[in-house]
């Protein structure tokens, strides 16, 4: 399957929280759409302003962007509703009114995951776009990124599946999966309450209808995720034990045979140790005293930087960009485009 | 006099400090005396920045401090080991691949056996935590809201039986101060501050206090110097830079004119292990 090639490329953003990922995502998706390129972004849940600039009722301003960039937010409840009502209108309705679905379905194990690469799957499938860009569900670390789909797969290959199905009692070992099940199945209803108890087992009725669907997706999504027009970015911001971090992730996720296409640092700060210099002698000729002890303190911590920094551009057989820390907020889509510019001149 | 028995949440925007933070925090509260445990609460946990390998079972730090790295799942099975008499049924509860498989999947038992677990002593609640103050290095904003939205959404499906009991004796301590300090972290940035705001104003919509913290801060030193240099010519770009960090901070701190505003330095750790000490003073009177 290594030579797979779809016509549509796809990139996916990778990360630990706050190092800009949803930034950086947008801008890069920005970069493209003025290219000339069609292209689809994906997100889960952007900051508040990033998302006020992203979605637009009446379309953006710039008309390469207008005609160019599509931004979707991606909504597991929704998605799943959707897909529960394609397999089974009678389960649709009874699960929105599950109190345990409306509430709590983006809880689930694999739930965001899953949604993002059902999501590419069914826009794949179109072809409308030249590229594709996943902005991956905030997790704390990166990785899960690839697992967490495995784990939703298990939950519907595992017994589960044959516990409300399932006609035991065929044979000896059938009758004892049943009486563990039902001591086990006992034993949670009598710590829960019967409440929760009744909406958690129909909430696994209805989502075992989507064992097909979801085995189908993942499937799918193993050829895309192996497929040679799937570029892996990953973005760290420009702190030491965050690069460290990085270096780690990357480096597990090529024993997983994925390889990181490239390395985005953000928040880049491009000081030489003579700037730093410079600066200590211009505090200390003006005697300055606080503001040269504190220098002298980030100092340190930029040497450590610089030390990671160069370690990880000797390890890691990946491209790197830095991305300049930007001083200014992102008000407006002017902005964005004009990061996407500095996206280009950091290279 | 220290008051005993509290929980304290560290949240706020990935990368602003929280686990840094909390675990000086904890460092401090152990020296003052309290028996303290630091947790540090993931859903998938990896290896911690600040303490390298952690476990479910809380281990030594120094004196009066233990560390230790939950997911939920631990708690829960521990929930059920305790409330499950017979050893025989808790086994067959964890051998039965159903079971295991639901548990995984099922939606909110694995954060109401987290919260559950940590306000268990202050809720006279089996099995319980013996330690004076617990410290948690909370999920960033996202995920920490939606934790705590866990039982609030599920005293909707059911508020009695075991789980309503539950869902509110939670509330009931996370809702009250004495009890709880929700610390939201944050930096001078503009995303940054804006998602503080963002956390606050959702906290505040669940009947939940939270604390500001401004940290990586200038000191008012710093800041003395950087008002002196305000001269014309040439300025290094590290000055520019601290400048426009200056002016952020400023602004930050007049627009959200907090009396009760927490503040650290970014500063080396001697530094901030003693503003950290000063603080955990003034929040225990």
């Amino acid at each position: 399957m290594k030579n797979f090639e779809q016509s549509t490329k796809v990139e996916f953003y990778l990360g630990s929280g706050g190092v800009g990922k949803s930034t950086i995502s947008a801008v890069s998706a920005v970069k493209e759409a003025m290219a000339g390129k069609k292209v689809l972004i994906a997100t889960f849940d952007p900051s508040l302003r990033l998302k006020d600039i992203l979605i637009k009722s009446n379309g953006y301003q710039n008309s390469l962007l207008k005609s160019n960039l599509t931004v979707k937010i991606l909504d597991p409840k929704k998605i799943f509703e959707d897909l529960l009502g394609q397999v089974d209108a009678e389960v649709s309705k009874s699960v929105k009114k599950n109190k345990l679905f409306t509430n709590l379905i983006e809880r689930i194990q694999g739930v965001q995951e899953f949604s993002s690469l059902y999501f590419l799957n069914e826009n794949l499938k179109s072809s409308h776009y030249d590229l594709i860009i996943i902005d991956t569900p905030p997790l704390q670390n990166s990785l899960d990124f690839f697992s967490s789909p495995q784990k939703l797969k298990d939950l519907f290959e595992s017994p589960i599946v044959k516990l409300f199905i399932g006609d035991f009692n065929k044979n000896w070992l059938e009758k004892i999966f049943k009486k563990t099940r039902d001591i086990a199945f006992l034993t949670l209803k009598k710590l829960t309450g019967l409440d929760f108890f009744d909406q958690l087992i129909s909430l696994m009725k209805a989502l075992e209808k989507l064992q097909p669907t979801i085995l189908e997706t993942l499937n799918q999504s193993q050829i895309v995720l192996e497929s040679n027009s799937t570029k892996y970015k990953f973005i760290t911001s420009y702190e030491t034990d965050r690069l460290e971090l990085a270096q780690n992730q990357i480096k597990f996720m090529k024993e997983q045979n994925i390889t990181t296409n490239c390395l985005i640092v953000n928040k880049y700060e491009d000081f030489s140790m003579a700037d730093l210099d410079e600066s200590a002698e211009w505090c200390h000729s003006r005697q300055l005293n606080k503001l040269s002890n504190h220098l002298e303190f980030l100092k340190q911590r930029f040497k450590n930087r610089i030390i990671k920094m160069d370690e990880i551009k000797k390890t890691l057989n990946t491209k790197i960009v830095f991305f300049h820390n930007f001083k200014n907020n992102i008000l407006s889509e002017e902005d964005l485009i004009q990061l996407s510019k500095d996206l280009n001149e950091s290279k | 006099m220290l008051k005993k028995g509290k929980i304290h949440f560290f949240t706020g925007k990935g990368g602003v400090g929280k686990s840094l933070l909390s675990y000086t925090f904890a460092k401090e509260l152990a020296s003052s005396g309290q028996k303290t445990l630091w947790i540090e609460f993931s859903q998938n946990p990896s290896i911690n920045l600040v303490i390298g390998e952690l476990q479910f079972k809380p281990q030594k730090i120094s004196e009066n401090l233990q560390a230790a790295t939950w997911n939920g799942e631990d708690c829960l099975q521990e929930f059920v080991k305790y409330s499950v008499k017979l050893r025989l049924i808790y086994e067959t509860f964890y051998r039965s691949k159903a079971m295991t498989a639901l548990i995984k999947a099922a939606p909110a038992l694995r954060e109401i056996a987290f919260l559950g677990y940590i306000t268990s002593h202050l809720r006279d609640v089996k099995p319980s935590l013996n330690y004076d103050q617990i410290v948690v290095d909370a999920p960033s904003t996202g995920h920490f809201l939606s934790c705590l939205k866990v039982p609030i959404a599920l005293l909707d499906v059911s508020d009695f039986g075991p789980m309503g009991f539950h869902c509110k004796g939670i509330l009931e301590v996370l809702r009250n101060t004495e009890m709880t300090s929700i610390y939201n972290v944050f930096t001078s940035e503009p995303l940054v501050v804006s998602e503080y705001e963002f956390l606050t104003h959702e906290l505040k919509k669940m009947n939940l206090t939270s604390k500001a913290w401004l940290n990586r801060a200038l000191s008012s030193m710093v800041i003395q110097d950087l008002d002196k240099s305000m001269i014309i010519g040439h300025t290094p770009i590290q000055i520019q830079n601290l400048m426009t960090i200056k002016s952020q901070q400023s602004e930050v701190v007049k627009k959200l004119n907090l009396s009760d505003l927490i503040v650290t330095e970014l500063s080396p750790m001697d530094q901030l292990n003693l503003s950290i000490k000063k603080i955990v003073q003034d929040q225990m009177i």
